[in-house]
């Protein structure tokens, strides 16, 4: 009875791995559910726009009139408790 | 031995979708202050940029050892601060701790860049 319960949790978790697997793959290939093996054919989506990493910075421009020792006060790097929350 | 099967195979399911999440969310965690830490190096930049202008000083080029006037020396520690947090946005981190610790050097980094640049601006 035991060894039964053990084949069958096995069977179940190698069943759910293969379907995992085979869901990341269907979703790297924008859902299209296609064989790789078959020759694609000229109708095929645009590629996608990479998405970015991270937020590039700002840009800050100063000119004649800004002061600066008052925009470097500005300039305050913290590490807060609330961003990690 | 029926339970034991059971806590085994939910944990194998649940425990690495729990180690995911919060990789992930250490991740995001670390990008969000990364971009904020990096806006006052933007900033700091900036700064140096309209000073060097008001000065009229057309080039500054921060060579290993050639750091010789304070302007330099600022804008050595700026890009010394920014190269920390490209490698900074680069690191995975296990703990929230660890993650914290690191931020931490790195603040220290950009406050060294902000005296040196409040130096400049003083000379």
């Amino acid at each position: 009875m035991n060894k039964n319960i053990l084949l069958i949790s096995t069977v179940i978790l190698v069943a759910g791995i293969i379907i995992w697997i085979a869901f990341q793959y269907i979703s790297n290939n924008n859902g299209l559910l296609v064989n790789p093996w078959i020759k694609k054919t000229t109708n095929q989506l645009a590629t996608p726009v990479p998405s970015m990493l991270f937020n590039p910075p700002k840009e800050i421009k100063y000119d004649s009139s800004t002061n600066l020792e008052e925009e470097l006060e500005k300039v305050n790097p913290e590490v807060l408790d609330s961003d990690f929350e | 031995m029926k339970k034991f099967l059971l806590i085994f195979v939910v944990l194998v399911i649940v425990l690495p979708a729990t180690i995911f999440a919060t990789e992930d969310s250490l991740y995001q965690i670390n990008q969000k202050v990364s971009d904020r830490l990096e806006e006052d190096t933007s900033r700091m930049a900036a700064i140096m940029e309209e000073l060097k202008r008001r000065k009229g000083i057309l080039e500054t080029r921060v060579a290993y050892g050639e750091v010789d006037t304070q302007i330099k020396t600022a804008d050595y520690w700026i890009t010394s601060a920014a190269e920390a947090i490209a490698y900074q946005r680069a690191q995975k981190h296990s703990s929230k701790t660890q993650l914290k610790g690191s931020l931490g050097v790195l603040r220290n980094k950009i406050l060294k860049a902000k005296a040196e640049v409040r130096k400049a601006l003083d000379e």
